[in-house]
């Protein structure tokens, strides 16, 4: 049994200016203690995925699929059970960590959080597991920084605290959203050596939502390229690398630093007016006139690779 | 901190110094003669020469401007406000005599305004776009909208006049608070309920709530842990401006119900050209106001711990 | 400014402008639409009730309180109007200077604002204009005297910011004068919120000078001002009930208008407002 399944999932907003596609039909699949991510540009609906799971959207959607957490669907749960899975099974580590976090309570107060409701502990107890929490993601004295308040905090150590929050439980699923953005570089790789370090003996599982490949290149073992609302490209790290068989794929390839920041023509299309046919067509180089009407499906091009485009159907 | 707060007392006791002066200067703005307009409202005709140079005299209100202006400074710092041209009894203690009941009036007024504003203005929030969020804007609409004067008469007419279930005017009893009572009330209701349910709206919308919410924590808990005390820091504040307001409908209202309190003896002394009475109860209120202020800043200070830093580190 | 359409989407705050012009055109044609001289005494027709003859009944003074209520229209938005304008351009020239200048000027300023608002609004107003007279003009001077300060704030902060940025020295670099740079470039920007303010205020005004005139201190008989008509009323509450009525439903209708309209402005020039969140 597949320890995370997201099955032919379909998300709609309703605005005054049209529904809003971010996700549309969507199926991905983790296997338990493995490391996805989710790569794509801002605006490809992956952060409203990662929301998905743990029902974090707000009202006005409309969500359509299964997601089937160790068998059960997340989508069909009562509140009660997806507030039992929340923070405990399944944690999500925000972007923005400075909007993310109360600014009114303690560091302190906010890591303990999960614990307290999950745990039931009592103050004292729930504060030694947020000191030892607080100092496993490397911030020095722990002791005073747990009374601080998120405003005194600087970003990374704030990004840091978010990585406390999440991971305090020790959820079996962590959805890091964006964790390193908006970081200066430097402290970007500590972050990332970090959660590498962290996830790496406790067999956690997690999905990580960046636009930075080069991050996700560290920290995950299979690759899921989103173009709005969809997969275009599934493949393990290696073979991403070695083999991209997409051109979107091979696009944000190129426009890496290290291969030359060549950026890919044309703009990403607005979630609202997606163009009919394959979504990628008007940018790409190799468009025919059957990637215009038609959509193509995903298709296995080897061991655990999977594309949607033409070019191989 | 303490520098904070030394700072803002000082900045405050500036202000209550030119409110002095200008409570002062009002004097001034009245045309004609002020003994002649009282000497004819206090004899009912024409005072002749004579009695106005000998009211003159008797006030110190011969003496030239400055002399009279630090008189006054003077008189203020050694809190001696003057005494009633109609009553002949010092002003502060005119004031204080009727300070209880507004005070009682006040209470009443905005416990009355919370007890609705609060639970209305959360749940519109909650509910946001419901049919209780849309009726209660527009009663909150209708509330901002409606003359409390009027809506006094209205009371008076229905369940004074009309039922008798209350007293038109007077005080006493918990009776005679009724009507005053739910008049200046509601009027502060209304907009307070409003500026919750922005507050809330505010906070709801923050990333921070959907950070509690992907803890697992219950609607209810986050509402009570992370929303509230974020909503209500503004509403403090909102609340110490509101005063101001109070104020002013203590004002009007006691004098349709003839409430025995400040307010209407403002309003009686301004008919009458009562100006020592004028003078004072208006820097009292300007200082009482000052005041207030002074401590929802500070209040605040202490409640947001962002402002806290700010101050602590200067910046403020 | 295309919040102008977003406004047409709001339905309270479009019926709030139909009641204004609809207001405004009474106000305007009043002498016109009015069945009776609102001043004409008919001691034989006196306290009847709203009836064929007299829509809204007469008054104690056998004066028919329609039109009374109708001239009592063109009393009060003018007169606020009138406020309005002085407390605006009161507001925005002082405001203007303080932000601009800053300094000494900008201090000296801003203590009197600090000073003014000590007092609570109302307070103020009514002691000023109960010592300047009873009158109408004496209300106008008074509210005008005290309103401006908020306004002075609001501007002086956005000039404030808006000051530092590079257009402005651009234009000082290309030796505009400061007037023009302030009128050219400074203005336009700083006032979208004054305009919301302005018409929310509009309907705080109009219920101020009714407070005032209710209270005596404003427009005096026999002028047909809402407030002054309440006033009148109250001795015959009991007997004439109807004359408490209508002059202070007028009231709320014309400041609820003005309360629909302000508080569209304000959510269409608020985004953020918006019913629906997409995250």
């Amino acid at each position: 049994m597949t320890f995370l399944s997201i099955q032919n999932l379909n998300v709609h907003f309703h605005t005054e200016d049209g529904a809003v596609r971010a996700v549309n039909g969507i199926d991905l699949d983790i296997e338990e203690g493995e490391k996805l991510g989710l790569i794509g540009e801002t605006g490809c609906g992956k952060t409203v995925l990662g929301m998905a799971i743990l029902r974090l959207l707000s009202e006005n959607t409309t969500i359509k699929g299964r997601i089937l957490y160790k068998g059960k669907d997340l989508l069909t749960m009562s509140d009660r059970e997806i507030r039992r899975i929340r923070g405990k099974e399944i944690a999500m580590i925000f972007q923005n960590p400075l909007s993310s976090m109360n600014p009114v309570l303690t560091v302190g107060t906010q890591v303990a959080e999960p614990v307290e409701l999950h745990q039931h502990l009592k103050k004292q107890d729930a504060m030694q597991k947020v000191i030892e929490m607080i100092k496993s993601v490397k911030i020095p004295s722990p002791h005073e920084r747990a009374k601080e308040y998120p405003h005194e905090f600087s970003g990374g150590m704030r990004q840091r605290a978010m990585i406390a929050m999440g991971l305090i439980c020790m959820p079996s699923l962590i959805i890091a959203d964006e964790p390193t953005t908006g970081l200066d570089v430097t402290i970007q790789a500590q972050i990332v050596e970090l959660m590498s370090e962290m996830l790496r003996d406790s067999g956690t599982s997690m999905l990580l939502i960046t636009h930075d490949l080069a991050v996700a290149a560290e920290l995950c073992d299979y690759i899921a390229m989103m173009y709005p609302g969809e997969i275009v490209e599934y493949a393990s790290i290696r073979d991403l690398f070695k083999d991209p068989k997409h051109p979107y794929t091979m696009g944000f390839l190129d426009s890496l630093p290290g291969r030359g920041l060549k950026p890919i023509a044309g703009l990403s299309p607005s979630l609202i007016n997606l163009p009919v046919g394959c979504k990628f067509h008007p940018r790409c180089s190799f468009a025919t006139k059957r990637c215009k009407n038609n959509r193509p499906e995903l298709i296995e091009v080897g061991k655990k690779h999977y594309v949607r485009c033409f070019l191989y159907d | 901190m303490k520098k904070y707060i030394a700072r803002r007392l000082a900045i405050a006791i500036i202000v209550m110094l030119g409110a002095s002066l200008l409570s002062f200067l009002l004097l001034y703005l009245a045309p004609g003669n002020p003994a002649h307009a009282i000497l004819t409202a206090q004899l009912g005709h024409d005072p002749s020469l004579e009695e106005v140079t000998f009211f003159m005299t008797q006030h110190d209100l011969n003496n030239p401007f400055l002399v009279q202006c630090s008189q006054w400074l003077y008189m203020i710092t050694h809190v001696n406000l003057g005494t009633s041209f109609r009553t002949g009894e010092p002003v502060l203690t005119e004031f204080l005599d009727r300070f209880p009941a507004t005070f009682e009036l006040a209470m009443a007024s905005m416990s009355i305004a919370v007890l609705i504003a609060i639970p209305v203005g959360v749940l519109s929030a909650l509910k946001q776009n419901s049919m209780l969020d849309h009726s209660s804007r527009l009663v909150a609409l209708w509330g901002v909208s409606m003359p409390n004067f009027w809506l006094g008469l209205l009371l008076i007419l229905f369940f004074s006049l009309n039922l008798g279930w209350f007293p038109c005017f007077g005080y006493g009893s918990l009776s005679h608070l009724v009507l005053p009572a739910i008049t200046l009330g509601t009027g502060l209701a209304a907009p307070l309920m409003r500026f919750i349910r922005a507050s809330m709206l505010e906070v709801l919308r923050q990333d921070y709530i959907r950070t509690a919410r992907s803890h697992g924590l219950s609607e209810g808990l986050i509402l009570w842990k992370h929303s509230f005390k974020n909503a209500l820091i503004p509403v403090i504040t909102y609340m110490g401006m509101q005063v101001g307001h109070l104020l002013g409908g203590a004002v009007i209202i006691e004098t349709i119900f003839a409430w025995p309190g400040i307010g209407k003896f403002l309003v009686d002394a301004i008919y009458a050209r009562d100006y020592p009475v004028i003078q004072g109860f208006v820097l009292i209120i300007a200082l009482f106001f000052i005041l207030t202020n002074l401590a929802v800043d500070i209040l605040y200070t202490y409640l947001d711990p962002r402002i806290r830093y700010d101050v602590e580190k200067g910046t403020n | 400014m295309s919040f102008y359409l977003e406004l047409t989407k709001n339905k309270p705050a479009m019926i709030g402008v139909m009641i204004i012009l609809f207001l405004a055109l009474i106000a305007i044609f009043a002498p016109y639409i009015a069945p009776y001289d609102p001043l004409e005494l008919n001691l034989e027709e006196r306290l009847l009730p709203p009836g064929t003859d007299h829509l809204m009944g007469t008054d104690n003074l056998g004066r028919d309180v329609l039109s009374r209520v109708l001239t009592g229209t063109r009393v009060s938005l003018s007169m606020s109007a009138a406020v309005v304008t002085i407390i605006l351009i009161l507001g925005i020239t002082i405001g203007t200077i303080a932000g601009y200048f800053g300094g000494v000027v900008d201090d000296i300023i801003m203590r009197v604002v600090d000073v003014l608002l000590a007092f609570p609004g109302i307070i103020l107003a009514l002691v000023i204009a109960g010592l300047l007279g009873p009158s109408l003009t004496n209300v106008m001077i008074a509210l005008g005297a005290i309103w401006w300060v908020g306004y002075s704030r609001i501007i002086r902060g956005s000039v404030l910011s808006i000051k530092e940025k590079e257009f402005v020295e651009a234009a000082r670099a290309m030796g505009c004068s400061d007037t023009y740079i302030v009128i050219r470039h400074i203005l336009p920007n700083v006032l979208s919120p004054v305009i919301v303010l302005a018409t929310l205020d509009m309907g705080h005004i109009i219920l101020s000078i009714a407070a005032l005139s209710f209270l005596g201190l404003g427009a005096q008989p026999p002028v047909p001002e809402w407030g002054t008509m309440l006033n009148e009323g109250r001795p015959f509450m009991e007997s004439a009930s109807h004359l408490m009525i209508f002059p202070g439903l007028m009231i709320m209708i014309a400041v609820l208008a003005f309360n629909f309209v302000g508080d569209g402005l304000r959510d269409a020039l608020d985004p953020r407002m918006r019913e629906v969140t997409i995250k």
